[in-house]
Formats: structure tokens, sequence, C-alpha cells
């Protein structure tokens, strides 16, 4: 078979950052080639740089046999590729049908939306995918396994037949996962060719037909799957450093950092979100908080930080009553948030990476020195801190819409952890991380119990909640249905009581 | 932030599209581009008279600038600053016609109740959006014709100095700024100086001070500030009312160092052209003078192009409309790459 898409030396710089280095890649038609790296490896880069949201520097884009410097994502389009980005590129309020269309519309010779033949078309591409769905629905109402479906259809819609897809999965539950793995597999007997970015190794591996490399914006090499398992494939990747163990420790709980009595929370239409809970987390302690998506989990983290305040019940703070008292204040008691919706709540992306990493705790020193700010005096600081967590590139002075992904995670770690913190509440705090930086954020989190704090983990990976936690407790629904020591969970235990299937 | 430097270049290139655009329409309805272009500098800087009526119409345009740009840093629109201005000229006014006072007390007093003014209603947009969720541009805009209209009220009415021209009484001397440079019929007061120190001051808020950074952090993803535990709704409040205290800062100067009397339709729409010397200046108060500069020159030409010139003074409204379009446009490097297209062209073909 032929080559679809050929990169060669294709060379990326963000101001001093080089993104993509000399980078060349041969893709044939029909595989489904996976490009893994860790964080900040040049991976979305180069999938932007195919799809023409970027434009190379220096190098040679080769298309179906056709050389050019660079593309622009009509091209792009009209030579069938399509991309799946790592933010959800939908518009919530609209319905399913009206997203995939949008901008390849079908239209009547008057002028009007064809929704008919629209809707005929991609009724045409659902079996493909072995999938039902309704059209009518808005996106807001979609689990994040739909939306991520909505998203192929749409690549599928405008014809695409190369398919980018950066980090799919990262929003997904562990089932939604393993069907979306094996609709990629479809796809490729459909005669499709997928560029599948990540750095999950497993997922990889179950699909991949040949991995690519990268390692600081150049490639390590190309293998095939029969060569490939985790082990080389982690070596490539992180080149000579090593993996540190996790360093899990028994540490003795001391006083009670954080009491939920009774906390009911309902949304403005009634509904009970939160029912009845019921909660102690003692220092040097983690608390797993494990739940389906969309359980309560997020009100659960929302309430205790005080942005919603319960109908219900009493939550107590270190000793002090904290159920009505502002987040600054609650902040102010020594409790760390780390949001689940990175982007959107943790991180201001048009600030500096120091203006990020002081976020929140900009009214103490030595950040603050009445009346000024003095960012400048303490950015030797900030400097270690970025360090200590593998932040690259290391500038403070760069914005942070330059980072990557899995490099914005652990700014917000970075800030929350450091600050000294009583009761930290993590949702989700590995979202994004490559292997060695989710490991780096486990030990911290670790490090962070036996200094004394608090934690509350809310995670959808079992595993993580499994190895991290003292105790875990399953929400369903909005209510404790059950807790167990983490010594006595297994991932199949935890799903079934979370789930509430039987047996 | 984008570095200053590059700043500097973005602000004068827009300058130069915007009047090379100018020229280009003057040419077409039949003016000559180059008397044009004379006649923009001669009539804005080519004696000391002009230049310094320059610099009294950039005044209250640099207060006013700060206040949309202040305000847009966090993300708020202020459209008020038109009725800001003149609630602050007539509380000047009043407070500037009592009985003569010292000069060290009086002045300041006339000065600080134009602020408080200012602030107040901007204040009140401020609530309204924090706390009821009414959007400050609508407010903003009912806010100003309420005001407008209220004062021209008061000086036909209860506050009229009694004389043709709806006014109040002139304000003691007490009350006025001192002028720090004349020649001709203009005076430039010490008004001037006090915007130049507002626009450091404003500078070292946004950029120095943890509530500037609050503001800025609101302005640019206002969810992340509130998970960081700023309070929103208190910040919204207080920088409207900051913003509203500047133009009604604009609106005391121009009383106390220059008209030393508040009239009906006291303003030829500073507050409304705050917002396209904020535009111009990209929201950064360093280069608010800048930008007010340029406007207030554009407004002091306009008699010269029109008496000596035979150019309709409407021409510097079509230059301002233009830069708004320039800076709004911001594909602007559609027009970097033309000019150095060309120059590569002239290049190529000279050798």
């Amino acid at each position: 078979m032929g080559k679809v898409l050929e990169l060669r030396r294709i060379t990326k710089k963000y101001a001093s950052v080089i993104a993509n280095n000399e980078v060349s890649i041969e893709v044939e038609a029909g595989e489904i080639r996976a490009i893994i790296g860790e964080n900040g490896a040049g991976k979305t880069t180069l999938a932007e740089i195919i799809y023409g949201l970027r434009r190379p520097d220096s190098g040679e884009i080769v298309i179906n046999g056709k050389g050019r410097n660079h593309l622009t994502p009509k091209e792009a389009i009209s030579l069938g590729i399509g991309l799946i980005r790592q933010e959800r590129m939908l518009i919530p309020g609209m319905s399913v049908l009206e997203n995939i269309v949008l901008g390849a519309e079908p239209v009547k010779r008057g002028g009007e939306i064809d929704w008919r033949d629209a809707k005929k078309r991609v009724k045409e591409l659902l079996p493909l995918l072995g999938f039902s769905l309704d059209l009518a629905k808005p996106i807001s109402s979609l689990t994040p396994g739909e939306k991520q479906l909505v998203e192929l259809i749409k690549l599928l819609f405008r014809g695409a037949s190369l398919l980018i897809l950066d980090e799919p999965t990262s929003h997904l539950t562990p089932n939604e996962v393993s069907s979306f793995l094996s609709l990629i597999k479809r796809l490729k007997e459909e005669g499709k060719t997928v560029l599948f970015i990540s750095h999950r190794l497993p997922e990889v591996l179950a699909v991949a037909s040949r991995i690519t490399v990268m390692r600081r914006g150049k490639v390590v090499g190309t293998i095939s799957r029969e060569e490939a398992d985790e082990e080389n494939l982690s070596h490539m990747m992180m080149g000579e450093s090593f993996l540190p163990p996790l360093e899990k420790e028994e540490v003795t709980p001391g006083k009670v950092v954080l009491k939920l009595s009774g906390v009911t929370v309902t949304a403005e239409d009634g509904r009970l979100l939160l029912d009845n809970i019921s909660l102690t987390l003692r220092e040097g302690e983690i608390v797993g908080i494990a739940s389906v998506a969309g359980n309560g989990e997020r009100e659960l983290a929302l309430s205790i930080a005080g942005f919603l305040k319960p109908k219900a019940g009493e939550i107590e703070i270190g000793n002090r009553q904290a159920n009505f008292l502002p987040p600054e204040e609650i902040k102010r008691l020594g409790v760390a948030f780390i949001p689940g919706e990175r982007d959107e709540e943790g991180l201001i992306l048009d600030f500096t990476l120091a203006e990020n990493l002081i976020l929140g705790y900009h009214r103490l020193p030595p950040y603050y020195r009445f009346p000024l700010l003095s960012i400048r005096k303490a950015s030797q600081q900030l400097l270690d801190l970025s360090s200590r967590l593998g932040i690259v590139p290391l500038d403070l002075s760069l914005p942070l819409n330059l980072f990557s992904g899995g490099n914005r995670e652990r700014v917000i770690i970075a800030r929350e952890l450091f600050h000294d913190p009583c009761l930290i509440i993590a949702e989700n705090p590995t979202q994004g991380l490559d292997i060695a930086g989710a490991r780096l954020v486990r030990n911290l989190l670790l490090a962070e119990q036996k200094r004394g704090a608090g934690i509350l983990l809310i995670s959808p990976e079992v595993e993580e909640l499994i190895a991290l936690s003292d105790r875990i407790v399953v929400l369903r629904r909005g209510r404790i249905v059950s807790e167990l020591k983490a010594r006595e969970a297994t991932p199949k235990l935890l799903g079934r009581l979370m789930t509430g299937g039987g047996g | 932030m984008i570095p200053l430097l590059k700043r500097a270049r973005h602000l004068l290139f827009v300058l130069l599209i915007a009047l090379f655009l100018s020229g280009f329409i003057v040419f077409l309805s039949g003016g000559s581009p180059r008397l044009f272009f004379l006649l923009l500098y001669t009539g804005s800087m080519g004696d000391k008279e002009v230049f310094l009526s320059t610099l009294i119409k950039a005044t209250p345009l640099i207060l006013t600038g700060l206040s949309v740009a202040i305000a847009l840093q966090g993300g708020l629109f202020n459209i008020g600053a038109e009725g800001q201005l003149y609630l602050g000229g007539l509380a000047s006014a009043i407070v500037g016609g009592l009985a003569p006072l010292p000069p060290p007390i009086h002045l300041p007093l006339v000065l600080l109740s134009s602020f408080a003014a200012g602030a107040l209603l901007g204040f009140l947009a401020g609530w309204l959006r924090a706390r009821r969720g009414a959007h400050e541009v609508i407010t903003t805009i009912m806010l100003n014709y309420i005001v407008i209209y209220l004062t021209g009220y008061l000086v036909r009415g209860p506050l009229s100095a009694g004389e043709a021209i709806p006014k109040t009484r002139e304000i003691a001397s007490s009350a006025s700024l001192p002028i720090i440079a004349e020649a001709g019929s203009s005076q430039l007061s010490f008004g001037f100086i006090i915007a130049i120190v507002i626009v450091f001051l404003a500078y070292l808020y946004l950029f120095k001070t943890p509530f500037g950074y609050e503001v800025r952090a609101m302005g640019r993803n206002r969810r992340a500030a509130q998970r960081a535990g700023i309070d929103v709704g208190r910040r919204m409040i207080s920088l409207m009312a900051l913003a509203g205290g500047l133009s009604g800062l604009a609106g005391g100067i121009e009383v106390a160092g220059l008209h030393h009397t508040f009239y009906s339709q006291f303003s030829p729409g500073y507050g409304y052209d705050g917002i396209a010397v904020a535009l111009l200046g990209g929201n950064h108060p360093l280069f608010v003078p800048f930008s007010a500069l340029f406007f207030g020159a554009l407004r002091t030409a306009d008699r010269t192009l029109q008496l000596e010139g035979g150019i309709p003074r409407d021409i510097v409204l079509i230059v301002q409309a233009l830069v708004i379009i320039v800076v709004c446009a911001r594909n602007w490097r559609f027009f970097a790459k033309l000019i150095r297209r060309r120059k590569g062209n002239e290049i190529a073909s000279s050798n």
C-alpha cells in the first residue's frame, strides 16, 4: 500500500522552545500509527501542523505524493484529513446533528440547510460505527464517550480518510475506552488511516500496527507492534530516566481535618446532587472517592471548597464550621483544591507560568509585600518548584497557552501542593500526565500525606484509588453506598459497587 | 503579556495604515492627500498654540481611555465614561462654586468630588452587574442618558447661573487648576500633569498590585479566578467604581482646568472616544496617553483642515473610524505581509 502521509524534517519553534525538531515520519495507507511520547514531547504540535493549524518553520509535508511547506485547515479537510483535538470542539447547546454538520452543512438550492439530507447521511455513518445515537439530543446531555463519538462522526461526515486523534481517550472512563478502541479497529477495517496520539501504553499496544516514539521534539524511533512491549516503549519515551517506585507508607492518622455530617446538596431544579453524606478525614489520611462520573463526586469537591452551599448538614474543616464560609476563607483555612477541569477552572492561559503558579496564593508572602506584588523576587522559588515537577519549558515569563496539556496539569499540582495545605481536594490529579509524571504526582500526594495533610482523592482510575488511598468511599447517585479499606478493594469489586451491579 | 516594544510597533503600524487609508479616501473625494497630511500635522502640532490645544484635548481622553482600558482588563465594558464624565464635571462645578476656600483645600476637594461622583455611577453599574446580573453595557449606556439629561435639566433650572446659556456659576479661583503653559488662546492646565501621573498609577495598579492581578485574572478567566478564591463580585464592583472615578475626574479637570463652569452638552464625546483610545492603546495604561494624543491631535486639526484645506472636518471622524476598524481587524499581519512582499519586489526589481 502507498504512503498517505510523509513528514520530512519538520521543525517548529515557539519562542525559545523547539516543539518539533526535524521530525520525519511516514504513514502507510490503512494503518493505525501510534505516536507516543511524554508530556511536551511535541505530539500535539505535530498533529496541528498536519491539520494546518500551525505552520512549520521548515520541512515538508507530503500528502498522497504531493509535497508542500504547510497546509491550511481547509486544504487539510479537502485532502481527507480530520483531527480530534484534546479539547472538545463541540457546542454544548446544539444538538448532535447540528454539531456534526456544522461547517459542512448540506445546502438546498435556496440556501437553506438541507436537514433531511444531513440526517440521512449521518444515519448511514452510524452503523459503520456500530452505534446508535439520538441525533436530536443536545450535546450537553451526552456522556463523555458519546461526545467523543460525535467528534468522530463529524470527521467521517466530512469524508476524512486520515484521522488524527490527539489523546482521544483522556476524557473517557475505562469502559468507554475499550469500546472506543474497538471502534478505531473497525475504522481501520473500513480502510481509514489513523494517527493515534497518546501516552497511554496499554491503549497504544491494543490498537496500533506501528508505533513512533517522540522525545523532546525528536523522533526516537519507529517500531512495529510485534517488537513493542510496555518496557521497551517506556524506555524509549523516557530515555535514561528511571521510574521511581510508589512510596506508600503506613501513616498514623492524626486529628480530624474534615468532617461532613448529613450534607445534602440540591440542584436548582430540586434534584438531589448529594444525599446525606457523612464522612471524616484525618491528618495523614487519604480517602478515595470512587464513582462513575456524574454521581456526585464533583459536587462533593465543590461543596467542601465552598462553591456549593449545602441545603442541610454540616461541614467542619479543622474544627471550624465551614458551611457558610465563602471560598476565599475556606482557602485561607489551608484547603487546596485541584479542580477537574484544568484549563477552565484551574488556570489562566493568557497569564505567564509565574502568574499561574501564584494564582490564589498571590496575597501571601513572598509573592506579596504590601502594597505590591513581587513575583520577580520569588522567581527563584517558582523556578525550583517548576523544575521539581519537571515542567517544560522552564521559563516563567512564557504564557501558559504555549505549554502542553500535561505540563498545565503539573502547574496546578505544583501550585496547590507547595503551599503547605492541611486539606487537599484532588480531582483527577493525574489526568493527561505521562507515566513518569503521574508517578511523580502520586508520590507528591503521598509525601503530603506523610507531612500530615488530609487528602480527598477523586479519580476515575480505580487502580489509582486503590494504590494511594487508605479508605475508599463509593458514591452512587449522590449517596455513599459503601466504604471499604483500600487494602480490601479490587478494581472489579469497586466497579461493581460503583455501577450497582449485583453479584 | 506582549512585550512593550512589540505593542509600540503594533500601535504605530495601526496608525500608519489608518492614515494611509484616510489619505486614500481624501483622494477619492477629490482632495489632495498631500495637503491633508500636511494640514493634519500643522493643524495639530505646527505651532505652540495648536500643540497645546492638542494636549488640552488629550487630557480628558487619557483619563476616559484609562477608565475604559482598566475595566476591559477585568473583562468589563465601561460604555458609561461619557455619563461619568458629565456627573464628575457637575460635581466639581458645584463644589468649586462654594465660597472661596484656601486653594490647597478647595482644589483637591473639587477633584475628589468629581472622582467620587463618577465612581458612584461606576459603582452602581458594577453592583447591578455583580449582584443582579444586569449587563454593564446596557446599564452604563442607560445611565449615560439619565445623567446627560439630568445635568442638562439642572443647569437650566436649580443650578443655573441665570444667563442665556444653560450653565452653572463660574467656579471660585481657589478651585481652579493652575495654568502650566499658554500660547494664544490655548491654556494648558496642571490637569495634564495629573492625567500623566494617573497613567503611571494605573499601570502600577494593574501590573504591580494584587488587586490588579486579580482584575486581570478575572478578565481572562473568570471561573478560574473564582476557583482561586478571588471574590469576583467584589472585584467587579470596585473595578467599575474605579473606572467611573477616572472618567469623573476627566470631567472635574475639564471644569477646574478649562471651562471653569459646567454647561449642558458639556463634552464633545470624550467618554465615547475613550473607548477608541483604549482600543488603540491595547488596553495598556502606558499606551493610552499616546493613543489619546493621537485622537486629541485629530480633534484639534479638524478646524485647520476645514478652513485652510477645504477638507470637510468630518474627515477626522472617518480617520477615527478607520483606526478602530484597523485595530479590530486583528489581521493586520496581512498588511504587514503585503508591505513586506512589495518591499521584496522592489529589492528584486532594483537588482
